[in-house]
C-alpha cells in the first residue's frame, strides 16, 4: 500500500479575478513546495490508493475534523497571531493514472456561525486601496487592521485591545470577484470576530481587491452563550451545484498516443493554415487503403499514407519476410526475417508501433493469378479467395497494385473496376518507374454514352483535352496478349525484383502523391487527366496525371496520358460482363488458360487479323513484370 | 537578443512594475520565470483560468510567452477552443495572424503542453523598436496583447 497520509499544500489566490461567481483555488506543480510568492493558503491533499478508498472516505468526519482546529485557533484567540490559519482547505483525490482518469473533491472548512449575518456594502475607490495593498504585499498579512480615524494600519493582533466595533477596519484580501458580497475568507474571520467579541453586533470590513474593492459592514445576531462547536460547512458543489465530487477525464493531455494523434493532426493542420488553406484534411483521414503486396513498395506507400493522416491501412501479401528484406522494406527488420513473420503482418504491426492509433490489417492471401494452374482439389480454396478478394476491395476506398509480377494486378485490377474503387499501379524495373491511376470503372448511368464518345473521341487528339476518369487507361489496356505466367521457366536472378533501392522510395512518395491530389479534386471519382501537357491547376494540390513514367539513369520523369482499350483483359466491357456472370470459375478458367481472356475479349481474332505480324509491345513492360 | 543574464535580472523589475499596475504577476522556479494568471470568460459562459508564463529560449536568444487555458476541474482546453474562443482569431484572417506561429508544446520547466508563439520573428522585431534601457516591458508591449494580456501604460 502506498502512503495515504495528508501532504501539505500551499495555493496561491489572486486578488486580480474579475470575472466569475467564486473564488479561485488554484493548484499547479508549484503547490508542493512552500515559500511561493504572494497570497498563499494552505491546505492537505489526500490521495487515496483506490476508487473504493476515496468513497468510503468519511467526508462528514473528514471536515469536522479540519473545522474543529479551526475553531480551537479562535477559541483559543490564537488566531489573532495567526490569521492565515482561518482560512485552509483540503482536497481529497483518486488518480486513476493508466486511464488518466481523476476524481477529487475540495472542502474549505467555514461555520455557520454567527447567525443572521447581513451585509451593507459600499465600493470603495482603488485608490484608496492602494495603500492597503502596499500593507498586505510588505507584511503578508492576509487579515489586518486599519484604524478608522487615524488610518493607521496594524496587524490583526491589535483587535483584543479594540473596545468600540467602529473604531477599525478588519481588512481582509479577498480573492473573491464578486462584488455584490464579501468572499470566502470572510466567514470564518467573521466567526473568529463574533466569537472574540460576544458583545460586538456588527463589524467594518474591506474586502481587499486589486480592482473594486468593497467595505461592508456586517451586522448579526449575537450568539447564544454556552454554545458547543458551531456547524462546520465546506465541501464544493460540481458543476451542477450538487454537492458531490469532481471527476476529470485528462486521457487527452496525458496519454501518449492521443498526444501522438493531436500532434499528427496538428501538423497536417498546418498545411491548411499556412499553405493550403482550402484543402480537405477528412479526404485522407476517413480514407480506407488496401494495398496489394506489403514489399518495398507496400510499405513504403503505408509510410507515406500515415503522414497524410490516412488511419485505415490494409496489406495483402502472401509471403514472408526472408533475410534480403528488411534492408528495402522500411516495415520490417532482422528479427521478422529470423522468425519468418508474414509480410503483411510484419507491415500492419510495424505501422502500429510507429503510430498505435492507425488502423492496420493484415490479410494473409493469395490473388489468383493468370497462367498459374490450379487443381481441382484446390478449387474450393480459390472460391473463397475470389470472394474475400471481392469483399475487401468493396470495403475499401482506394487499391495500391504493389505486387511484384505482372499478372498479379489482374484480378484486382477487374475487381476495381468493377466495384469503381480508385486503383493505382506502380511498378519499377531496374531504373525506371511507372504509376498509373487506372480508369475508374464505368457507373451504371454513364456507360452507354461514354463508351459511344470514345471511339469518336479517340481519333482526334488537342493537347489540353481533357480526358474523363473513366476513359483512363489500365496497367494492362496497352497490352495485346494476356497476361501469363511471368515466373515460370526464369531462373532466381530473373524472379527477383531488382531495382535500384531508391526508387521504390521516389515511386512509393510519387503514387501517394498522386492520390493525395486526386483526392482534392472536387468529385475524386471524376478526376480527368490532360491529354497534353498536366494541368497544375486542375486541384489545389496541382495536376492529376494519368500515368507518371520515370527514368533514374537520366534522373527524368514524364507524365502521360492514355485513354481506355475497350477490349482489354482486365478492365474490357466483355471481362466485366464474363467475371459477372461466372465469377470465380472465369477467374479459375483464366488461371488454367490465360488464352480464355484473349478470346473473351475478341483480342485473338485481332491477332490473327495481323497475321504473321510480329507485334513489338512495349519493351518497357516486360521489364517492368519482374 | 537579449543574453540570459539580462533576462534574470530583468524579469524581477518586470514583475514588480506587472504588480504595481496591480496585475498578477509573480516569479517562479526562484526567478527563472515569471508567472500570470487570470480568469476569463468564454463567449458561452464558461469561465476559464488563463495562464502565462515569459521564459527565456536559449536558442533564440529572446524572451517567448507560453500559455494555457483550464477550464475550473483543471481540464486544458481544446487549441480549436482557444484559437476560436479565447483568441478570438477567425479562420479567415491571414497568413500574419498569431494562428499560424502558435506551437503546441512540452513546457519547458513543467513538462505537460503549453502553447506558446514562436520565436524565430522576436529577434527582428525588437530590433526595429531599439530597446536601448529595458528589453523585457517593449516586448510584452508587442507579444502581450497577442494573447490578450494587458500591458501597462508606459
Amino acid at each position: 500500500m502506498l502512503d495515504e497520509s495528508p501532504r501539505r499544500i500551499y495555493s496561491q489566490l489572486s486578488l486580480c479575478d474579475t470575472v466569475g461567481s467564486s473564488c479561485r483555488l488554484s493548484l499547479s506543480h508549484e503547490s508542493f513546495k512552500p515559500g511561493n510568492a504572494g497570497f498563499v493558503v494552505e491546505g492537505d491533499l489526500i490521495l487515496y490508493n483506490t476508487l473504493e478508498n476515496f468513497k468510503a472516505a468519511d467526508k462528514t468526519e473528514l471536515l469536522i475534523n479540519l473545522a474543529g482546529e479551526i475553531w480551537s485557533l479562535i477559541c483559543s484567540e490564537e488566531w489573532l497571531e495567526n490569521p492565515a490559519a482561518l482560512t485552509q482547505f483540503f482536497i481529497i483525490a483518486f488518480a486513476d493514472l493508466k486511464k488518466f482518469k481523476y476524481i477529487y473533491w475540495t472542502c474549505v472548512p467555514t461555520f455557520v456561525y454567527p447567525a443572521d449575518i447581513k451585509q451593507e456594502i459600499s465600493p470603495l475607490p482603488d485608490s484608496s486601496t492602494d495603500v492597503l495593498f502596499s500593507y498586505h504585499q510588505k507584511t503578508g498579512a492576509p487579515i489586518f487592521l486599519q484604524n478608522s480615524t487615524s488610518s493607521e494600519l496594524l496587524p490583526i493582533s491589535a483587535l483584543s485591545q479594540v473596545q468600540n466595533p467602529d473604531d477599525v477596519r478588519i481588512v481582509v484580501a479577498d480573492p473573491s470577484p464578486v462584488t455584490s458580497a464579501g468572499g470566502w475568507p470572510c466567514r470564518n474571520l467573521l466567526a473568529a470576530v463574533a466569537y472574540l467579541k460576544s458583545t460586538w453586533q456588527h463589524c467594518h470590513v474591506i474586502s481587499l481587491r486589486r480592482s473594486a474593492s468593497i467595505q461592508v459592514k456586517y451586522t448579526w445576531q449575537r450568539p447564544n452563550d454556552g454554545e458547543e462547536g458551531p456547524k462546520p460547512v465546506g465541501w464544493e458543489r460540481n458543476a451542477q451545484g450538487k454537492l458531490l465530487p469532481y471527476y476529470v477525464d485528462l486521457s487527452g493531455q496525458f496519454d501518449p498516443k492521443k498526444l501522438m494523434e493531436q500532434s499528427v493532426d496538428l501538423n497536417l493542420s498546418l498545411i491548411k493554415w499556412r499553405l493550403v488553406p482550402d484543402i480537405k484534411l477528412e479526404r485522407y483521414s476517413q480514407l480506407k487503403v488496401l494495398i496489394f503486396g506489403a514489399g518495398t513498395l507496400g510499405c513504403n506507400i503505408a509510410r507515406t499514407l500515415m503522414g497524410w493522416g490516412v488511419r485505415r491501412i490494409s496489406f495483402i501479401d502472401n509471403s514472408n519476410v526472408s533475410y534480403s528484406n528488411p534492408v528495402r522494406q522500411s516495415l520490417s527488420e532482422f528479427d521478422d526475417a529470423r522468425h519468418a513473420r508474414g509480410k503483411a503482418e510484419t507491415a500492419a504491426a510495424a505501422l502500429k508501433r510507429i503510430f498505435p492509433s492507425i488502423d492496420a490489417v493484415a490479410h494473409r492471401l493469395t490473388v489468383p493469378m493468370p497462367g498459374h494452374t490450379v487443381d481441382e482439389k484446390d478449387e474450393k480454396t480459390l472460391e473463397e479467395e475470389v470472394e474475400k478478394l471481392e469483399q475487401l476491395v468493396k470495403e475499401h476506398d482506394v487499391l495500391f497494385l504493389a505486387l511484384d509480377s505482372r499478372e498479379a494486378r489482374w484480378l484486382p485490377t477487374l475487381l476495381a473496376n468493377k466495384h469503381r474503387k480508385i486503383a493505382i499501379s506502380v511498378a519499377l524495373g531496374f531504373d525506371t518507374y511507372v504509376i498509373i491511376r487506372h480508369g475508374i470503372g464505368f457507373s451504371s448511368t454513364e456507360k452507354k454514352s461514354n463508351l459511344e464518345g470514345s471511339s469518336s473521341g479517340s481519333a482526334q487528339i488537342s493537347a489540353n483535352e481533357k480526358v474523363p476518369y473513366s476513359q483512363l487507361s489500365c496497367y494492362f489496356c496497352s497490352d495485346v496478349t494476356a497476361p501469363g505466367n511471368s515466373t515460370a521457366d526464369r531462373t532466381l536472378d530473373q524472379q527477383c525484383t531488382v531495382s535500384r533501392p531508391g526508387l521504390s522510395m521516389i515511386a512509393s512518395g510519387m503514387a501517394v502523391e498522386l492520390l493525395s491530389s486526386i483526392l482534392q479534386y472536387p468529385e475524386p471519382l471524376e478526376a480527368p487527366a490532360n491529354l497534353g501537357e498536366a494541368d497544375d491547376s486542375a486541384t489545389i494540390l496541382g495536376a492529376v496525371p494519368h500515368q507518371i513514367r520515370g527514368f533514374i539513369g537520366r534522373f527524368q520523369q514524364m507524365t502521360l496520358c492514355v485513354r481506355r482499350f475497350d477490349r482489354c483483359v482486365a478492365c474490357g466491357d466483355a471481362i466485366a460482363q464474363e467475371f459477372h456472370q461466372n465469377g470465380w470459375k472465369f477467374v479459375r478458367d483464366v488461371m488454367n488458360s490465360p488464352s480464355r481472356l484473349e478470346e473473351v475479349t475478341g483480342l485473338d481474332e485481332l491477332q490473327n487479323s495481323v497475321n504473321q505480324v510480329d507485334i513489338d509491345f512495349e519493351d518497357d513492360d516486360s521489364v517492368l513484370s519482374l | 537578443m537579449l543574453t540570459e543574464q539580462r533576462f534574470h535580472e530583468e524579469i524581477k523589475s518586470f514583475v514588480e512594475r506587472m504588480v504595481s499596475e496591480k496585475l498578477n504577476w509573480s516569479l517562479c522556479e526562484n526567478g527563472k520565470y515569471a508567472k500570470e494568471s487570470h480568469l476569463e470568460q468564454l463567449p458561452d459562459g464558461r469561465i476559464i483560468s488563463a495562464e502565462a508564463h515569459v521564459i527565456y529560449n536559449s536558442t533564440y536568444q529572446v524572451p517567448v510567452i507560453w500559455f494555457n487555458y483550464f477550464e475550473n476541474n483543471g481540464t486544458p482546453l481544446q487549441f480549436s477552443t482557444v484559437v476560436r474562443d479565447v483568441l478570438q482569431i477567425s479562420e479567415e484572417e491571414s497568413d500574419a495572424s498569431i494562428r499560424t506561429r502558435i506551437s503546441h508544446l512540452e513546457h519547458p520547466f513543467l513538462g505537460v503542453l503549453y502553447f506558446n508563439i514562436h520565436p524565430c520573428n522576436t529577434s527582428g522585431l525588437m530590433k526595429e523598436l531599439k530597446t536601448d534601457d529595458t528589453y523585457l516591458l517593449p516586448w510584452f508591449s508587442v507579444y502581450g496583447p497577442q494573447i490578450r494580456l494587458r500591458v501597462p501604460t508606459f
